[in-house]
C-alpha cells in the first residue's frame, strides 16, 4: 500500500498533460490540511521532491531497445529544472540524489549520468539503499512494460554487472516472480495517467495470469477480478451506465471464488456490485438532511466510505473531499460510515453516544468536511481469561464494506456500479473525479 | 541525535551528588518542556547514573572506574509519529538544540495520520525497596582492596584468578505536558569471578548479583570458584547425546532468559514464537511447561524488586506469567491495552522473575541419578528457532559427571541443541529458589533435575 501512495504521490507531482489534454492531478493544495506552512512546505515538498521525485520516472518503460517518450522525457528535464536549477552533476549532487541521477540518466537516455551516477553509489557504499530500489524499480519498469519478455530484464542484469553491481538484487525478474509482480494490477492502473496505456497494462496483466498454469496461481487468484475492476473503471469513464459491464466483474468474482468472496479481499462486496445499494440504519447519524431520510439519496451520485476516525490518513482524505464538494456541491453526496470502538483519543471506555459525539467532532469540527456521517454501535464479546480480548462482533450493514480504504460508488438509480477502486484520497482522486463526471452524464433514474 | 558525555552535566551532577534528584531532575525537564514548538505532546526523560567498578584478570587489577552520566531523552509524538532525541547537555543551548532536532523531525515525519491519543499514563505504583547506602557506600579504595583480597588465594594456589565488582545507583523520571512526573532511583551490585588453572585445564565461577553490596558474600563466591575450579581439572570427553542433567540455579536462570525474551503478546497472536498458537492468537490458558511450574514477577517482591517503571515510564505491575505449568500472561504495550481491553494499564515486559521450586536439594538430585551431568552454567546462549525456542549454548566453568548417585569426574564441556521449554517439560525434581546472578534485573530460580536433555558435541571452552 505504501507503495501505491508513494507512485501516486509522484504521479500528482507529474500533472502533466493527459489524453484529454488537461491535467487530471488535484490542485497544489493537497498538503493544505497541515497545521501550518511551514509544515507543508517541509513534510510535502521538501519530502516529495527531494526523496520521491526519482519515482516520478516510475512509468517510464526504460527499455534499451525502445524509444523513450518525448512526454517523459519532457517531465524528466522539467523535474530537473524544478529541482536542480543549475544542472545535475553526478560528481556534486548530494548523495541521495544518485538513485534520481540514475533514473533521470536513463529516462533522459545519457547513459554517461546514469553511469556516473552508479558508480558514485558504488563508491560510497550505498548499495543496499539507493542501488537495490534502482534495481526493483528497473525490474518493475521492465515487467510492466514487458511482462513476457522476461530476457529482457535479463540483459538489464548483465548491464548492472558491466557496472559493478555486487549487491542484492532481490526482485529482478525471473519466472517464480511473475505472479507476485503482477497481483495488484490496481497499482498498476493508479500509476498511469494515459488510459490507453493503462488497458494495454491490464491486459498484459490478465494474459499473464492466465498463461500461469493452474497450481501457480495460488495467492494471486484476485488478479483477474483486480484488473476486471480497472477495467470496468474505463469503461465507465466512457460508458457511464453500463450494466453489463458492472454484472460481468460480478461475474468475474464468482467465478474465481465462488462463495469464498470474504477470503478475496473486497469482503464480499463484488457481490453487491449492481444491486441497489442501502438504505443504511448506523445507530448515530450526523450531518443529515432532515429530508433526508433515505441514504443513498435517488438522483444523486452517492460515495460511501467507511473510516476508522482515530487511525485513518483522514487528513489526506478532507482534502479531497473539500475539492470533489467544491466542485460537484448537492450532485455529490459523501457517506463516511464508522463504527464504535469503545475508545477515542485518550479516552476509553466511552459509552457509544459518546463515542460517536466524539467522532462526529473530529468529523465536522477538525476535518471540516461536508459530509453526512454515520455512526454503527459495535458490540464485544470478551475471551475467556487470560486472553481477555475484547472482539468486535459484525456489523451486517459493514460486513462486506469494511474490507479497506476503497469507497462504494453508487450511480444516481442507487445502484452499486463500482468498488475496490477508487478511495476518497488525493491517489485516487482524479480517477474519481474523471468517473463522477462521467457518472452525472447520466439521467437521474 | 545522540550527544556525548559533557563536563557540563558531570560538574551539575557532582554538585548534587551521584545521581539527580527528583528537583534536579524536574528543573532540567521543566526546561526543555518549555522548548517544545509545535502541536502534539512531548515527554521528557530525565536519567542519571553512577558506576563504580574494579576489574581484575590474570591475578592482577586491570581496571577501576567511578563514572557518571546523565541522559536526556526528548520525546515529541503528534498523531502516529512519535520520535525521540537524546543528549547528554542539559544547559540551555543543548536542551534547546536537541529540542530543534525533535521538531525538525516530526514536521519531516508529516502529520497524515489523525491523533489517537492514549489516556494518561498512570502515576500510581509501589515504589519498592531497591536503594542501598551500603551499595553507593563502597567507596574505590574498598573495592580495591577487596578485588586484591578475592583473587590473593588464587594466585597462591597458582591459579588465574579473573573477575568484576561493579556498582551503581540510577535514577530514572519522565515528565510530560500531560503532567505526568514521574522519578524513582535504584541500585545495584554485582560481583562475578572465574578461576582457572594455569594450564587451561579446568575452571570455576560464582557470581551474585543484588540491589544491596552487603549481600554479596564476595569471599565466598570466590572459595566456590576456586573449589570448582580445583574439582573440574583434566575433565575428560563422553560422547554426546542425551542426559539427565542436574541444573545449578545460574544454569536454569540462562535458559530462563531464553524463555522471557519470547513473552510479548502481540509478536505470539502474530504467529512469532513458542507461544504462538492458531492465527490470532496466543497459547494463553495453555499448558507449555511441567505443572509445578509457577512463574511470577513483583515489583514489590523485596528480592524482586525494579524500577517501579519501565524505559518508557509505565508502571510495572505484578504478574503471574505461568501459573502451575498454564501460560498465563504475556506483555504487551498500553496501545495495545486500549485496543484489546479498553483498559489504560500495560503490562511491561520484565525478566525479574521468580519460579516456584521444590524441596530436593542438589545433593538429593545427584544421589537420585544413576547417569547425568552437573551443571554450573550455561553460555553463548542463543535461539535458533522461535517456534519452537530450539536454542543452542555450551557447558562452562565446571561440568562433572554423575554415576550411581555420585559426582565421579569432571567432564568436558557441551554444546547443548535443546528449548529450555522442553527442559521444563521434562522436570525430575525442583529444589529451593535462590537469587542468582543477573545484574539487569532480580531473577529467583531453583536448581532443577531434568531428563534427556540434548548435547549435541563436544565444546572446547573449560
Amino acid at each position: 500500500m505504501n507503495r501505491l501512495r508513494i507512485l501516486a504521490v509522484a504521479g500528482l507531482l507529474v500533472a502533466g498533460p493527459t489524453v484529454a489534454g488537461q491535467s487530471v492531478a488535484p490542485g497544489a493544495t493537497v498538503y493544505d490540511s497541515y497545521p501550518g506552512p511551514t509544515a507543508c512546505i517541509s513534510a510535502g515538498d521538501r519530502a516529495l521532491m527531494r526523496t520521491y521525485w526519482n519515482r516520478i520516472l516510475d512509468t517510464l518503460p526504460i527499455d534499451p531497445s525502445r524509444p523513450i517518450p518525448a512526454i517523459a522525457q519532457d517531465e524528466a528535464r522539467r523535474c530537473l529544472k524544478v529541482m536542480v536549477p543549475g544542472g545535475l552533476s553526478a560528481a556534486t549532487a548530494p548523495e541521495r540524489d544518485v538513485a534520481a541521477m540514475f533514473y533521470l540518466g536513463r529516462a533522459l537516455d545519457d547513459d554517461a549520468l546514469a553511469t556516473a551516477a552508479w558508480k558514485r553509489a558504488l563508491k560510497a557504499q550505498k548499495i543496499r539503499d539507493d542501488s537495490t530500489t534502482v534495481v526493483w524499480h528497473l525490474d518493475m519498469s521492465y515487467a510492466n512494460g514487458h511482462p513476457a519478455h522476461l530476457a529482457t530484464a535479463r540483459r538489464m542484469a548483465a548491464w548492472l554487472d558491466t557496472l559493478g553491481y555486487v549487491g542484492e538484487r532481490p526482485l529482478l525478474p525471473n519466472d517464480s516472480l511473475w505472479v507476485s509482480q503482477h497481483d495488484d494490477p490496481n497499482g498498476l492502473a493508479q500509476t498511469l495517467v494515459d488510459t490507453a496505456t493503462m488497458r494495454a497494462e491490464l491486459n498484459l496483466v490478465r494474459q499473464n495470469y492466465e498463461a500461469l498454469p493452474v497450481g501457480h496461481r495460488k495467492g494471486a487468484e484476485m488478479s483477474p477480478v483486480g484488473a476486471q475492476q480497472e477495467e470496468l473503471l474505463l469503461h465507465l469513464l466512457v460508458n457511464p451506465r453500463s450494466d453489463s459491464a458492472v454484472l460481468a466483474l460480478k461475474a468475474k468474482s464468482i467465478e474465481v471464488l465462488g462463495d469464498r468472496q470474504e477470503e478475496g479481499g473486497y469482503g464480499g462486496a463484488m457481490m453487491l456490485l449492481g444491486e441497489h445499494y442501502g438504505p443504511v440504519h448506523p445507530d448515530f447519524w450526523f450531518g443529515r438532511m432532515p429530508a433526508d431520510s433515505v441514504l443513498p439519496r435517488p438522483g444523486r451520485i452517492t460515495i460511501v466510505q467507511v473510516v476508522v476516525p482515530r487511525l485513518c490518513t483522514c487528513e489526506y482524505m478532507a482534502s479531497t473531499i473539500h475539492r470533489l464538494k467544491a466542485k460537484y456541491g448537492d450532485s455529490v453526496d459523501i457517506v463516511l460510515l464508522a463504527q464504535t470502538a469503545g475508545h477515542f483519543n485518550g479516552q476509553i471506555k466511552l459509552a457509544p453516544r459518546d463515542e460517536a459525539a466524539l467522532i462526529a467532532k473530529r468529523v465536522f469540527e477538525e476535518w471540516k468536511v461536508d459530509v453526512t456521517l454515520g455512526v454503527f454501535t459495535t458490540s464485544f464479546v470478551p475471551q475467556p481469561d487470560p486472553d481477555r480480548r475484547l472482539f468486535d462482533q459484525v456489523i451486517p450493514a459493514l460486513r462486506h464494506i469494511r474490507f479497506g480504504n476503497e469507497a462504494l460508488v453508487i450511480d444516481r438509480r442507487g445502484v452499486l456500479v463500482l468498488t475496490g477502486v477508487v478511495s476518497l484520497t488525493p491517489w485516487t482522486e482524479r480517477l474519481l473525479d474523471r468517473l463522477l463526471e462521467s457518472l452525472l452524464r447520466t439521467p437521474a433514474n | 541525535m545522540i550527544r556525548f558525555f559533557n563536563p557540563a552535566a558531570m560538574a551539575h551532577a557532582d554538585r548534587a551528588g551521584l545521581i539527580l534528584t527528583r528537583e534536579e531532575s524536574a528543573e532540567i525537564a521543566r526546561r526543555a518542556l518549555a522548548m517544545q514548538n509545535g502541536p502534539g505532546d512531548m515527554r521528557v526523560g530525565v536519567g542519571s547514573t553512577w558506576e563504580g567498578n574494579v576489574r581484575w584478570a590474570r591475578n592482577r587489577l586491570t581496571a577501576a572506574g567511578d563514572a557518571r552520566n546523565i541522559t536526556i531523552r526528548i520525546q515529541r509524538s503528534y498523531g502516529y509519529n512519535n520520535l525521540e532525541v537524546q543528549t547528554s547537555r542539559i544547559d540551555d543551548e543543548g536542551l534547546r538544540d536537541a529540542a530543534a532536532t525533535a521538531e525538525d523531525q516530526l514536521r519531516d515525519a508529516g502529520t497524515a495520520i489523525d491523533p489517537d491519543r492514549l489516556p494518561p499514563r498512570r502515576t500510581d505504583f509501589p515504589s519498592p525497596r531497591i536503594w542501598s547506602d551500603n551499595t553507593t557506600g563502597f567507596a574505590p579504595e574498598g573495592r580495591a582492596k577487596l578485588a586484591a583480597d578475592l583473587l590473593a588465594p588464587a594466585a597462591q594456589a597458582a591459579l588465574w584468578s579473573a573477575g568484576y565488582l561493579g556498582l551503581s545507583a540510577n535514577s530514572a523520571s519522565w515528565f510530560g505536558t500531560d503532567r505526568e512526573a514521574i522519578y524513582a532511583t535504584a541500585t545495584m551490585a554485582q560481583c562475578s569471578l572465574t578461576v582457572r588453572s594455569q594450564q587451561g585445564s579446568g575452571s570455576g565461577w560464582a557470581g551474585f548479583s543484588s540491589y544491596d553490596w552487603n549481600a554479596i558474600d564476595a569471599t565466598a563466591l570466590a572459595t566456590r570458584a576456586r573449589m570448582k575450579c580445583e574439582t573440574s581439572k583434566n575433565p575428560s570427553a563422553l560422547e554426546p547425546g542425551h542426559y539427565t542433567v542436574v541444573l545449578e540455579p545460574q544454569a536454569v536462570a540462562d535458559l530462563l532468559d531464553l524463555i522471557m525474551q519470547m513473552t510479548g503478546r502481540e509478536p505470539a497472536e502474530m504467529g512469532y514464537g513458542p507461544f504462538a498458537d492458531r492465527p490470532g492468537f496466543s497459547k494463553l490458558g495453555k499448558k507449555v511447561v511441567d505443572s509445578r511450574i509457577t512463574l511470577t514477577s513483583d515489583p514489590a517482591d523485596p528480592l524482586l524488586g525494579t524500577m517501579p517503571f519501565d524505559d518508557e515510564g509505565e508502571p510495572q505491575i505484578p504478574a503471574t506469567w505461568i501459573d502451575r505449568g498454564v501460560l498465563t500472561a504475556l506483555a504487551y504495550g498500553r496501545r495495545y491495552a486500549v485496543n484489546n481491553f479498553n483498559e489504560n494499564q500495560a503490562l511491561p515486559w520484565t525478566s525479574a522473575v521468580r519460579m516456584s521450586g521444590g524441596t530436593t536439594s542438589i545433593d538429593e538430585m545427584i544421589s537420585t541419578t544413576k547417569r547425568g551431568l552437573l551443571v554450573t552454567r550455561f553460555f553463548g546462549c542463543q535461539i535458533l528457532d522461535s517456534q519452537s525456542l530450539l536454542s543452542t549454548g555450551h557447558t562452562r566453568d565446571g561440568l562433572w559427571l554423575i554415576e550411581n548417585g555420585k559426582i565421579t569426574r569432571p567432564v568436558k564441556n557441551f554444546r547443548f541443541t535443546d528449548s529450555p521449554l522442553f527442559m521444563l517439560n521434562s522436570v525430575e525434581a525442583l529444589g529451593t529458589p535462590v537469587p542468582v546472578f543477573h545484574p539487569t534485573s532480580p531473577m529467583i530460580v531453583p536448581p532443577i533435575k531434568s531428563t534427556s536433555f540434548n548435547f549435541t558435541r563436544l565444546a572446547d571452552a573449560v
